[in-house]
């Protein structure tokens, strides 16, 4: 890619794209003039050089719908989406798929109302994401991958097969949604729906649309896109699990009436109540943790025990004010971002106890996975007890230096050298 | 006759103690208990607020909850209302007490629907979504207040107004009447200016700036209103109304730009003065109507003390219905209208039900449309299908 490309988002300014963000985000980033061959061609023609270069592609094409459309439809060949001439070819994106299939388009973009988390905004959310400009290139390339969520569709509908019954299966799902911070798939493949996929899924037909009676037990799309919706916003309440929410407002409350009638496909719905007040239950405890251990940390901020400082960390590249008026964040609470990096060893240990002990649970609670329920309390207790720990030492440690009238310097950390300064200048 | 910079105030007025329920529209002071009664209903409202965002103590939605504020403005209003020596303000608090009960209260609590709107503003209950710009309510709401003023939702529908004339009712006799606290009334423009920036930001896909910007702007309004509550003995009981509300600066915009003013006739007026002295809002009414022949500004929320206190009818509402008849310049047709005397009035109200009753059953078609234009388009339709 031309060096002059610059980024998208709020701080596009402050960094470059990568060549492979041309996949990422089609939109914004193919550049078609790079190609060398020249000439417009239509479908059979696209098909005769393509099935010798890229014979995957096209025998994917062959399979799909697009291929062979129901009843008297003509084929959408390859022109149909990427264009016919071949020095401005087209990455698909989410708009030129809706010129056709605009109902899910539209319930795709719709998504967008419900505000983050959101599939239609991840872009945006990985992209202004202060960390994403001040962090070295290779720890956020893989964000985009993901993220890219919202400007393609062939992150659950794989190119060029465009399968509908793909989708409907978990593994469409878990590429992105697996890992500490949100194990999806682990908690689903744990729970009773999940170990009867496992065990028969794959005699089951995909074909059949996503509504009641044609399968046996939900898949993630079954409850998260009922009857197909595209779209998984409207039913969530505790959303992504990262801060503690009210389930009993009156949009939540319009929201677990949905839980429950989708529940109520199979489930008697007071079974379904009990379940999403079991989940709300699991979280007030989980939180209530979480909450004593952002307590201790306020304390020794206070107490001015944390090395590095807060205070004393730089400030992103764009927050060019903090330089004048430095914000002393720790936690979550106090700024997202902060508890990525340049933090002390303390609050490293808060941020795991949050973003993979806690949400892990929330996740094991939402599927029905009991036993990572449990797991996942254990570790938050355990974490809780660490840092407290950590904190009985660090305050020992400072009645004695105070004692001895000197400060241990920990080093600059990470404060200065490479890993903070050049990455502003690379990125 | 006292001359301020704001203008004449006619002869001083001094608040004498009176019992609660002989209290008038001329205010008097109140016993220290009640005062301290009502200081602890607006506690009550914040904690139920705090307890609705931030706290979570009880799972129960409907208690010491979300609704608390509304609960209490019941509990007071129907005190105030049978304590209430003015018929017209009777009236009015009647109509106020029930559009909080059953518009703010029981209708986004009992029925979960979801009110059609434009950009990107999340799920919105059906009525009290009118503070949210976009929604179908809002723009109502802003039609009427062009046609027959504020006082359509300060006066007789707001929570705001109706907590602060319902618990508020004993820091009445504090409002402050001087120059400053009339000049410092461009305060709120300040937070007008605020609120339409939020405007411009909800008709787009949220970013985290937006996100940080709406938080900060949610708490701007929230925090000041109930400050405002817990300050009331030393501002009044209209506080926030006067100086911090971004949405009686809307509607007072509108005030000026529309149909609604009360005219005042200077031959008749006797400088007594009780106008100026009536109004919770620190409006110099005599004042203005000596200075320009009639009271327009944008703090009038149209309660009607002045018109209705006015013992010379020097004072008479006007509004886009005037266009059509002449305006009556009668505090006995007021106090008449108020009694329900005249069919005419009775129309009116019943129109108003209609009103509610069609956005009501609409919602109801529309319900489960959280923020889908797609869902609330497929019903609309298969609505419009059923009533054919």
């Amino acid at each position: 890619m031309a060096d002059e490309a610059k980024g998208i988002g709020l701080y596009g300014d402050s960094w470059r794209p990568d060549p492979v963000h041309e996949y990422w985000d089609p939109g914004a980033y193919h550049r078609p003039e790079r190609e060398l061959v020249e000439g417009r061609f239509a479908g059979a023609e696209c098909v005769e050089c393509h099935q010798g270069v890229t014979p995957g592609i096209v025998n994917g094409w062959r399979q799909s719908r697009h291929a062979k459309p129901a009843g008297a439809a003509a084929p959408v060949a390859c022109d149909g989406c990427h264009g016919g001439d071949h020095q401005a070819l087209r990455f698909p994106t989410p708009a030129d798929c809706g010129a056709c299939h605009d109902r899910q388009h539209g319930q795709f973009l719709e998504e967008r109302r419900y505000g983050f988390p959101s599939h239609a905004l991840a872009m945006e959310r990985a992209v202004d994401a202060k960390h994403f400009v001040d962090k070295p290139k290779a720890e956020v390339a893989s964000c985009l991958q993901c993220h890219s969520v919202a400007t393609k569709c062939d992150s659950c509908h794989t190119r060029h097969a465009f399968s509908a019954a793909e989708a409907r299966r978990p593994e469409a799902c878990i590429t992105c949604h697996s890992g500490p911070p949100h194990p999806d798939d682990e908690t689903y493949f744990a729970s009773a729906h999940g170990r009867r996929y496992l065990a028969e899924g794959a005699g089951w037909d995909w074909s059949k649309p996503l509504v009641k009676g044609n399968y046996p037990v939900p898949t993630c799309a079954y409850c998260h896109m009922r009857e197909g919706r595209h779209q998984v916003a409207d039913k969530a309440i505790w959303k992504f699990g990262i801060r503690e929410v009210n389930p009993r407002t009156a949009e939540n409350n319009v929201k677990r009436r949905r839980w429950i009638a989708v529940c109520a496909d199979c489930h008697e719905p007071d079974q379904a109540k009990a379940w999403l007040a079991g989940l709300d239950d699991e979280r007030k405890r989980a939180w209530a943790m979480l909450y004593e251990a952002e307590a201790i940390l306020r304390d020794l901020r206070g107490d001015d025990l944390l090395h590095p400082a807060p205070g004393a960390r730089p400030p992103y590249p764009l927050d060019w004010w903090e330089q004048y008026w430095p914000i002393a964040r720790i936690g979550f609470y106090e700024g997202q971002a902060s508890a990525f990096y340049n933090v002390s060893g303390i609050e490293r240990d808060y941020f795991e106890m949050w973003y993979f002990d806690g949400l892990g649970a929330y996740k094991a609670a939402a599927h029905g996975a009991p036993d990572a329920v449990r797991e996942g309390h254990d570790r938050l207790a355990r974490s809780l007890e660490r840092v407290r720990a950590e904190a009985a030492s660090l305050r020992a440690l400072g009645t004695a230096e105070r004692a001895a009238g000197v400060r241990a310097d920990p080093g600059p950390l990470w404060l200065r050298g490479p890993y903070t300064d050049l990455n502003r200048e690379r990125n | 006759m006292t001359d301020t910079a704001a203008g004449r105030l006619g002869p001083v007025y001094r608040p004498k103690a009176l019992p609660a329920s002989k209290q008038r529209s001329l205010a008097g002071r109140y016993a220290l208990p009640i005062q301290l009664l009502s200081l602890i209903a607006f506690a009550w409202a914040f904690a139920g607020w705090l307890n609705e965002t931030y706290l979570f103590w009880w799972d129960n939605p409907i208690w010491l909850n979300r609704y608390t504020e509304y609960a209490i403005i019941l509990g007071f209003g129907i005190w105030r209302i049978t304590a209430e020596r003015n018929p017209y303000t009777r009236r009015r608090l009647t109509v106020l007490v029930a559009c909080v009960t059953v518009l703010w209260w029981l209708i986004p609590w009992l029925l979960p629907f979801f009110e059609p709107y434009i950009g990107y503003l999340g799920s919105q209950a059906i009525f009290p979504s009118l503070h949210t710009p976009g929604t179908l309510t809002f723009f109502l709401v802003l039609g009427a207040v062009l046609l027959f003023g504020r006082r359509v939702i300060c006066g007789w529908g707001c929570p705001c107004v109706g907590i602060r004339e319902t618990v508020g009712f004993p820091f009445r006799h504090v409002t402050p009447r001087g120059k400053w606290a009339w000049r410092l009334r461009y305060s709120k423009w300040i937070f007008f200016a605020l609120y339409m920036a939020a405007i411009v930001v909800l008709l787009f896909p949220p970013n985290s700036w937006s996100v940080t910007y709406m938080g900060i702007f949610a708490l701007l309004v929230a925090l000041p209103y109930f400050a405002s509550m817990l300050l009331s003995p030393l501002i009044g009981s209209r506080g926030y109304c006067r100086y911090l509300c971004p949405y009686g600066a809307t509607f007072g915009a509108l005030n000026r730009v529309g149909f609604y003013r009360i005219e005042f006739d200077g031959g008749s007026c006797n400088d007594c003065g009780v106008c100026s002295h009536v109004c919770d809002m620190g409006i110099p009414v005599l004042a203005l109507g000596r200075g320009k022949g009639k009271i327009d500004v944008a703090d009038c929320m149209g309660c009607g003390r002045c018109v209705s206190e006015c013992a010379r009818n020097s004072l008479a509402f006007r509004d886009a219905r005037n266009l059509l008849v002449e305006a009556r310049r009668d505090r006995a047709w007021l106090r008449d209208w108020a009694a329900g005397r005249l069919t005419r009035a009775r129309w009116h109200l019943v129109a108003f039900a209609g009103l509610l009753v069609l956005i009501a059953a609409g919602s109801w078609l529309a319900h489960g449309a959280v923020g889908s234009a797609f869902e609330l388009s497929t019903n609309l339709w298969s609505a419009l299908c059923l009533s054919s």
